[in-house]
């Protein structure tokens, strides 16, 4: 508590000044380096070292009480973090490709994440494989997956063991998670994205009908950063939801992924008395290391919300993955076989759906039409399908202002998720919704009033596949 | 279009205009380029070979079958009526033959090959499997007209090579295919035998079987004899009483075959000739139906479009046309290249490579003009099993513990579940779709979307079943 009364006190003081520089350094050490942190940064990094008596009087802000057995929370002014043109809520692939896109197209942007690296699920969730970055046209395969999404794989194919099938003949390439959030680290800090980690968007900064921030909750406490336009990259629509914009909710399978290591040390001849018709397969699937694994577990349908289930299925989660690793190498009788990690990120697959402007169905995505609004283009999960054209309403609320969806929340019918709730899709859609909220706040228009012709030429620009 | 002296007299020019007319209309409704799909059944139902064939084999009289009805009707009233003043592969036939005209073989030596393969095919269509109704003109005509329409490849070019054989002989040799060879005009033949019979319930039949026989003759003797050897229907109008009645080694007057016309066809002995053809013709291809049948059961059959009949009736039934293979919006039909053995060769086909069997359509049925497939309300169409989907686990992506849900997003059915391993299973260790057995219509939507390379982890295999317990 103490230092960040401290720290929040001094921001007070130099906000005017080199705000934005000052939250990114202390977040990201290396930023340090640009010429207007030091001053605001070192106090804080030196913060934490001193004692500092807190008075028991000084609360900073009235707590809930218990009053007739509810729980009241008093009314409050609450701080302002930051303030920016577009703010973009979660940090996972479509809010890395929003708030890349919304700065590069000039746009000062913000990009809140709960947790202390970009990638969601993509990283954090061990997901490692990017379906759907293909599509079948004229007999070949045209890649769907460009603009920022695109570039961050070009990208992790530079690295040694970034990625693998990652290769003009090659559809669904699977990541290193490190590299990942290593590659997505470098490209925000590129674009000049200001970077808030360990902040969960709680609340919409409301202004009528219009959504104008985010309240975050972090170690800090509650602060609000302010924003001409909001973008929902949170996956559960967090930030719509509390907003009160239409949406529905889905269960869907929770599961969890774990990796395997040393899987290069078991021989054949071990890999056969795991049994079964196609033992190589128990080992999972290959990552970009070669003594590594990753092994999806499905898991049961459950409600992403509830903090009952998924406490649960954490725990049950984590058990079966023990046990099933121990099996492996009591079965093989390796035992260099060994659980390298399991994801930190419980696998929600969907769960809230917003009620857009658009709902894009399946037979829409199967018999695909060009929209005139087109933002983005699916792919095929086994290129083995056209490319189905993505319009901009899927990610505009039916009556809320001032947000744009973007990733597995947009709006689409229960059987398109399985396709719209994979990482290339949520690339390409947060790429949408980042370039829009940028036009939108450069013109200080709603988003929904976004010049589409404009908004597909700044995502042509950006190097974004918008079909033939 | 005919000789100098036939086409100066108007007669010659209203048949000339009628039968341009008639190929006009049959190009234009069968390339399909009117807003209407129906319109692609309406050549090959024309043919009542087509319509009687196709009626035998189903059991069933469609209304599609009414199509036919004026053809018949005009066979009926005029002798090769439909020959002289309508058919368009009997224009372009001839048109071609004039290429060389007068060197014509002496198509009395010919035998009449067309009564045969209509015979045939009758006697086969009882049995179920009317063996040669595709060597119907209006069907091959449907067929090569289709062609621009349809994916290259080999099926596409065999399904036109019919017509273009007809073309080729028409040159080669000149009025052979519609007076000997086509069976459309050889069931015409075999109708204008019943034509007298029919009038002469009508009126005293001395009188008009007098009348009938005089008039007959004039109408038919007079543009044989101004016409040449190759100028077509005649070749074939009145051959087949006078063979029957003194059999084919008697043909004494080759050169002018229509001359005896009709006219002997009341004798007994030309109606015992005739019942003897008709017995060991219908007889003939029953045997061979049966046969074929036989032959083909042995072979695995492709999946067939839905509504399809039997699968020993289908192949049969089909008459080639290629209508569905056009109409199939999704482009799934492909005419077989022999994978279900010869009966079945160019028989549409379900390739779930391209697409799947959408579950809004019923467009093949619809266009089928044969009663091959089914016309079925797309509520039964719904329901029909087209083939069941099965799973390879081996190949499957979700079995082997990675992440995929595409067949059972995909199923417009719900017809494949997600099933949980048993606990300490060594195989399937992972979660793996099961395809609900009652639900699943084999529409292909799963093969189609599964990501796995081909052949896929989950694929529809033929299935006996007609009906899904859905309701």
């Amino acid at each position: 508590m103490a230092p960040r009364l401290t720290r929040r006190d001094l921001m007070r003081i130099l906000s005017a000044a080199g705000f934005g520089a000052a939250v990114s350094s202390t977040v990201v050490p290396e930023a340090s380096a640009d010429p207007p942190a030091p001053a605001p940064a070192d106090p804080p990094a030196t913060a934490p070292r001193e004692r500092q008596p807190i008075e028991p009087t000084t609360a900073p802000h009235p707590p809930a009480r218990l009053s007739g057995g509810q729980v009241i929370q008093p009314e409050r002014v609450l701080p302002v973090l930051h303030e920016t043109d577009v703010l973009v809520a979660g940090g996972g692939a479509a809010g890395f490709a929003a708030a890349v896109a919304a700065a590069r197209a000039g746009a000062r942007t913000a990009i809140v994440e709960r947790y202390g690296y970009f990638g969601g699920l993509w990283t954090g969730g061990l997901v490692l494989l990017v379906i759907s970055t293909h599509a079948l046209r004229d007999g070949g395969r045209v890649q769907v997956v460009r603009g920022i999404g695109g570039e961050l794989l070009e990208r992790l194919g530079r690295l040694d063991r970034g990625i693998i099938n990652h290769a003009p003949d090659r559809i669904n390439p699977t990541v290193d998670p490190e590299a990942t959030k290593f590659v997505m680290d470098e490209m925000t800090r590129e674009a000049g994205v200001t970077v808030l980690l360990h902040c969960w968007a709680v609340d919409p900064v409301m202004d009528g009908r219009e959504v104008r921030g985010v309240v975050v909750e972090s170690k800090a406490g509650r602060q609000a950063v302010l924003a001409k336009v909001v973008v929902d990259a949170t996956g559960d629509g967090d930030v719509f939801a509390a907003a009160g914009a239409e949406h529905e909710q889905v269960l869907h399978a929770i599961g969890l992924v774990h990796r395997l290591g040393n899987v290069d040390r078991v021989t054949a001849a071990e890999r056969e008395r795991i049994g079964g018709k196609n033992p190589r397969r128990a080992l999972g699937a290959a990552t970009p290391h070669p003594s590594v694994t990753w092994v999806n577990l499905r898991g049961p349908s459950a409600d992403a919300l509830d903090v009952a289930d998924l406490s649960r299925l954490e725990l049950d989660h984590r058990r079966a993955i023990w046990q099933r690793v121990q099996k492996l190498r009591e079965q093989t009788g390796n035992d260099d076989l060994f659980l390298l990690d399991v994801a930190p990120q419980l696998g929600v697959r969907t769960s809230r759906l917003l009620a857009g402007t658009h709902r894009l169905t399946y037979d829409e995505s199967r018999q695909p039409k060009a929209f005139p609004d087109t933002i983005a283009v699916g792919g095929a999960q086994g290129g083995n399908h056209k490319p189905w054209p993505i319009p901009f309403g899927v990610l505009v609320p039916k009556q809320l202002d001032g947000l744009l969806a973007a990733g597995r929340c947009v709006c689409v019918d229960n059987r398109l998720i399985e396709d719209m709730r994979l990482i290339g899709a949520c690339l390409t859609t947060g790429h949408a919704a980042g370039a829009a909220a940028a036009i939108a706040a450069r013109q200080g228009c709603r988003p929904r009033d976004v010049d589409v012709p404009a908004l597909r030429k700044l995502l042509a620009d950006q190097g974004a596949y918008l079909g033939a | 279009m005919a000789d100098e002296a036939e086409s100066r007299s108007p007669r010659s020019r209203l048949r000339l205009a009628a039968r341009g007319a008639a190929l006009a209309a049959a190009v234009v409704l069968a390339a399909g380029v009117l807003p209407w799909q129906d319109a692609l059944v309406a050549v090959p139902a024309a043919s009542p070979f087509v319509a009687a064939a196709s009626a035998l084999a189903t059991r069933t009289l469609g209304v599609l079958a009414l199509v036919a009805v004026p053809v018949l009707l005009l066979a009926l009233a005029v002798r090769r009526g439909f020959c002289r003043w309508a058919c368009p592969v009997g224009l372009v036939s001839e048109t071609l033959g004039r290429l060389r005209r007068g060197k014509g073989p002496r198509l009395a030596r010919w035998p009449a090959v067309g009564q045969w393969v209509l015979l045939a095919t009758l006697g086969g269509g009882c049995l179920g499997y009317p063996l040669l109704v595709w060597l119907d003109p209006l069907a091959m005509l449907a067929a090569a007209l289709g062609l621009p329409f349809r994916a290259v490849g080999w099926a596409a070019v065999l399904t036109a090579a019919p017509l273009a054989a007809v073309l080729a002989v028409s040159v080669l040799a000149p009025g052979a295919w519609c007076g000997r060879l086509c069976p459309l005009g050889g069931m015409q033949d075999v109708l204008a035998l019943a034509t007298p019979w029919l009038l002469r319930r009508r009126t005293k039949p001395a009188a008009r079987s007098n009348m009938q026989n005089v008039s007959r003759a004039r109408r038919v003797s007079v543009p044989a004899a101004q016409a040449s050897r190759a100028s077509l229907p005649r070749g074939g109008c009145g051959d087949p009483p006078r063979e029957s009645a003194g059999g084919r080694s008697n043909s004494d007057n080759p050169s002018d075959p229509a001359e005896s016309g009709g006219v002997s066809a009341d004798g007994a002995g030309a109606a015992r000739a005739v019942a003897r053809r008709i017995f060991l013709g219908v007889g003939a291809g029953g045997v061979v139906a049966l046969v074929t049948e036989a032959a083909g059961r042995g072979a695995s059959p492709p999946v067939r479009p839905p509504g399809a009949a039997d699968e020993d009736r289908f192949v049969g039934l089909c008459i080639r046309c290629g209508n569905c293979v056009r109409a199939c919006p999704s482009g799934i039909l492909k005419g077989d290249l022999g994978r279900a053995g010869v009966a079945g060769f160019l028989a549409p086909r379900v390739d779930f490579s391209a697409g799947w069997c959408r579950d809004d359509c019923t467009a093949c049925g619809e266009v089928c003009p044969s009663g091959a497939i089914a016309r079925l309300a797309l509520a039964q169409k719904r329901r029909r099993v087209m083939g069941i989907a099965v799973v390879d686990l081996d190949k499957c992506v979700l079995a082997g513990g990675q992440e995929c849900s595409v067949c059972t997003a995909a199923c417009p059915y719900q017809a494949v579940e997600v099933v949980e391993p048993e606990p300490g299973a060594a195989f399937p260790a992972y979660p793996y779709p099961r395809v609900v057995a009652g639900a699943c219509v084999g529409c292909g939507a799963c093969e189609f979307e599964c990501p796995t390379a081909p052949p896929r982890a989950i694929r529809v295999v033929p299935d006996a079943g007609t009906l899904a317990d859905r309701v």
